[in-house]
């Protein structure tokens, strides 16, 4: 695929260019960061922790929408007459630029998503969820995050993955302020979290000056057995990680003028550390706001503008063999219920789950829900699995064995071009 | 009985870490070779048996709130907030309008941030300073008090209304936000309500609106700080229908107005769900104060007397705080300081205020923690959420920020005079770090032997790596 320079309108309106992002092209290696910063004792420990992935590595980014992301007003069937029924004041108008096909419309404010849809590399994946119907945020997440459906582990599906890969710790990073996302939490290992923006190299300018002793004290407490209580070791490894991690990804936060903020940041911090190449495969980031149970119009089209700029951005920023290895999943917990309450939607069932990427095989999938034959609390009924999803992504994309970090077999479909198909 | 034991001085050390945010030697020392139950009626305020005291009203401070950019105010109202718990209970350095000195208990500052964690708004969704401010005062006030009363002051508090949405619950365009929340998330929990209960709360809370939502104009607030918004029951806007909530059909309503009509939150605290909400809170309370895996005899214990006391939060506290579970070995450092714990103790150790350490709204996101704004409506995370690699490197900076700070009445200007062991020994004691490790210690030893190559810089490393030691993260 061709470059293309991607002007940016950012979430305030103002217009920017993304050429200041190009420069971290020449940042690839350790010993470029070596040679840059002149730090060569620690450094060279570091390049003992950061290993390059192997070429033919598929690199996956998930992307939350945390509140439940409402599927008739993504994916809208404007021409049923039940829609407009439901919810009169909370219709999308749309046109024929939005069409994807049955009748169906992408969300104006989804323009990269549907010149993705145009391309061939966007898949809408409908009336996907579960037969556990409780509409809450958390037990809902959680089902989405460890891949279950009865909860009977705490570690994500692609921690499981991680657990059973030659991934380092490196391999899974989110973006983020505190915790790693369960979605990242593997029965041996967690992930790394990275900020969106705010160099989180400790100490850096200062070393030369000697502070290098402090700097190293963060690494040693691990070393030493340093702390006590029952999370002594993990308070003390998290030490070294977070002093090392800081160093490693600094380039990353080296520009911070113009940065655009929002979601839109996160993004380019996932696509920098997956051009970066010190390891990461897997990247997992979530946009909240989707909870829309009042006002949603105003708020839920800002949502999906700032989410489509996002995708748009994090694309053209990706290298280009590395961008031809990547694929987006985007889902959320529930969609919204089919009727309208005053000025939102109250938590619903099935929602919509999108999957972008130069490899994915596009157009619509699964089975539109129908307005017409809906649950006993008049809303959507699922069609597809969500597990089924995951079993597509990790067999055809990562390679591995869905039914060792599934459980059992939730099927597939075909979402993928020339499928990796580990057992297919 | 285990209430009769002496306290030692490291298990006083404990219960002061817990209750409060730490405590000076000498309030160590007042403590130790008391009884356990004698130390809980000193930290808490009173005795069993004796009338709950309502917690302190801080007031309404108008230079706080009469400020003209949102973001200042909010940042005024945060530093206050971190000032006072970090103050506490020195009555000389407390602030004015908080006159009196029995009410300088810490264990009301942390009780409020429970609650603000528990019933979680935002002040960025509520939008209204006064309203958030105020309804912390009221967290602060009812900290001990009835868990029926708090859960109701709370319901139709103008934040809660706002933050929910109930303000837009009307008979003819219901919403069902506050009412699944209200027993997800705020009492019973999952499991102990079906769909059709949220259908049948959600009517039940019909009508229980603001002025605003009820058709008068937004107030636009003076510089006396008067909340946009104040809650009203308008009964034309309630479905006074009968409905099945819990298996029982009745007139109800979210706080019965006559007493032809059944009271839903009576319900969920003393009725109905008493038992499973009473199981939830005690959970939550012995995570909070306690070890983040408590064990489940632990909290039947405590929910017991919980329920006992007819939802008494005083009788909840004081179970947790007698229980053997929380003065075990296995209890000791098991609660990694979230954010704000973690600038306290560097507040309270340096005797520095938070704006003298630039704190501000950026520096507390990028830890992860901005009170007045919690992430969602389940408040903030805990334990290892805060280990993580984003969230330490910000501390870090933090700790940063105290490298060229001297200190009142203390400092590390001496160090490079003197010996490994005895610079080591000062650096801990300047923090107030008590039962530390020996890997910390070697650490630290490592670090002076090379420090003191580059004097210049040796004392501003010091003041910074004593708050990123591993026994500084946890209490």
């Amino acid at each position: 695929m061709s470059e293309r320079s991607v002007i940016l309108e950012s979430i305030s309106g103002t217009r920017m260019s993304m050429e200041r992002r190009h420069f971290l092209k020449g940042m690839l290696s350790i010993g470029a960061l070596e040679g840059l910063f002149g730090l060569s004792g620690s450094i060279k420990h570091l390049g003992a922790i950061a290993s390059p992935l192997a070429d033919d590595k598929k690199f996956l980014v998930t992307v939350a929408l945390d509140g439940g992301n409402d599927h008739l007003n993504t994916l809208i069937p404007w021409n049923d007459g039940i829609y407009h029924d439901k919810r009169p004041r909370l219709t999308v108008p749309v046109g024929d630029a939005q069409l994807v096909g049955e009748g169906l419309y992408l969300h104006p404010n989804l323009s990269n998503l549907k010149s993705f849809y145009d391309s061939g590399n966007l898949a809408l994946i409908r009336g996907v969820g579960h037969a556990a119907d409780d509409r809450s945020h958390f037990s809902s997440m959680a089902r989405w995050m460890t891949g279950t459906e009865d909860l009977t582990t705490g570690t994500g599906w692609l921690g499981r993955f991680k657990d059973g890969s030659d991934l380092g710790q490196f391999g899974t990073v989110a973006i983020g302020r505190t915790g790693i996302p369960r979605i990242l939490h593997g029965p041996k290992s967690s992930g790394i979290v990275l900020p969106p923006y705010g160099q989180i190299s400790l100490f850096r300018s200062w070393r030369e000056d000697g502070w290098e002793p402090a700097w190293n004290a963060l690494r040693g407490f691990e070393m030493a057995q340093a702390g006590n209580g029952a999370l002594q070791s993990e308070v003390a490894k998290s030490l070294r990680l977070t002093a090392e991690t800081g160093d490693l990804v600094s380039p990353i936060y080296e520009t911070e003028v113009g940065a655009p903020g929002g979601f839109v940041n996160d993004l380019l911090v996932a696509a920098d550390i997956l051009n970066l190449n010190v390891g990461t495969q897997i990247v997992h980031a979530g946009l909240p706001g989707f909870d829309t149970h009042d006002r949603q119009t105003g708020t839920h089209e800002f949502l999906l503008k700032e989410l489509d700029i996002a995708i748009g951005n994090f694309f053209a920023n990706l290298l280009p063999s590395v961008r031809e290895n990547t694929a987006v999943l985007i889902f959320s917990e529930f969609g919204r219920r089919v009727s309208q309450n005053e000025s939102g939607t109250d938590h619903g069932t099935a929602g919509l789950v999108m999957l972008v990427g130069d490899r994915v095989r596009g157009g619509l999938h699964g089975v539109q829900p129908s307005l017409r034959r809906l649950d006993s609390r008049g809303d959507l009924r699922h069609e597809v699995d969500f597990r089924s999803i995951y079993a597509s992504v990790i067999s055809q994309w990562l390679g591995a064995d869905p039914e060792e970090i599934l459980g059992r077999d939730f099927g597939q479909l075909l979402l993928f071009e020339s499928p990796r198909a580990f057992l297919w | 009985m285990s209430a009769d034991t002496e306290v030692t001085a490291p298990d006083a050390a404990h219960l002061l870490r817990r209750v409060g945010y730490g405590g000076s030697a000498q309030e160590i020392r007042g403590l130790t070779g008391k009884t356990r139950r004698e130390c809980v009626d000193i930290v808490l305020g009173f005795s069993e048996g004796d009338v709950v005291p309502e917690g302190p009203d801080v007031g309404q401070p108008e230079w706080v709130l009469n400020t003209d950019k949102f973001t200042n105010v909010a940042d005024e109202m945060i530093l206050w907030w971190i000032d006072r718990m970090s103050t506490l209970p020195n009555p000389v350095k407390a602030p004015s309008f908080c006159p009196s000195r029995a009410d300088h208990l810490p264990i009301y500052e942390r009780l409020a941030f429970f609650w603000h964690d528990h019933f979680a708004c935002d002040i960025v969704e509520v939008s209204d300073k006064v309203a958030m401010w105020d309804q912390i005062r009221m967290f602060r006030r009812l900290a001990m008090a009835n868990f029926d009363s708090l859960t109701r002051e709370t319901a139709v508090h103008p934040a809660m209304l706002v933050m929910l949405d109930n303000r837009s619950n009307k008979v003819e365009t219901p919403q069902e936000n506050f009412s699944r929340e209200l027993m997800e998330l705020y009492t019973c929990g999952i499991g102990h309500f079906s769909e059709s209960d949220v259908v049948a709360m959600t009517r039940a809370w019909t009508g229980h609106l603001t002025n605003v939502s009820n058709g008068d104009d937004p107030k636009e607030y003076s510089d006396f700080a008067q909340m946009k918004e104040t809650y009203i029951y308008e009964p034309e806007a309630h479905d006074h229908g009968r409905k099945y909530l819990f298996g029982i059909n009745a007139n109800w309503n979210g706080i019965a107005q006559n007493p032809s009509e059944r009271d839903a939150i009576k319900e969920l605290v003393l009725g109905a769900k008493r038992d499973a909400t009473s199981l939830r809170l005690a959970e939550l309370i012995c995570k909070y104060f306690c070890n983040p895996d408590p064990s489940s005899g632990f909290v039947e214990d405590v929910s017991s007397a919980f329920s006992d006391s007819d939802m008494e939060i005083s009788a909840l506290v004081r179970a947790v705080l007698l229980h053997d579970e929380f003065w075990s070995l296995e209890s000791r450092w098991a609660l990694v300081k979230d954010p704000v714990d973690y600038v306290v103790s560097i507040l309270k150790h340096t005797g520095l205020s938070s704006h003298e350490i630039s704190l501000d709204w950026t520096r507390l996101e990028s830890m992860g923690m901005v009170p007045f704004h919690p992430p969602s409506v389940a408040g903030w995370g805990s334990g290892t959420d805060w280990l993580a690699t984003s969230s330490m490197a910000a501390r870090g900076k933090i700790a940063h920020e105290l490298h060229w700070r001297e200190t009142a009445e203390k400092d590390l200007e001496n160090l490079m005079d003197l010996g490994v062991d005895e610079a080591v020994e000062q650096i801990l004691d300047f923090y107030g770090m008590q039962e530390v490790s020996g890997g910390t210690r070697q650490v630290l030893s490592d670090w002076f032997r090379r420090a003191r190559h580059k004097p210049w810089w040796a004392t501003s490393q010091a003041r910074t790596l004593g708050v990123l030691v591993p026994e500084f993260q946890v209490r």
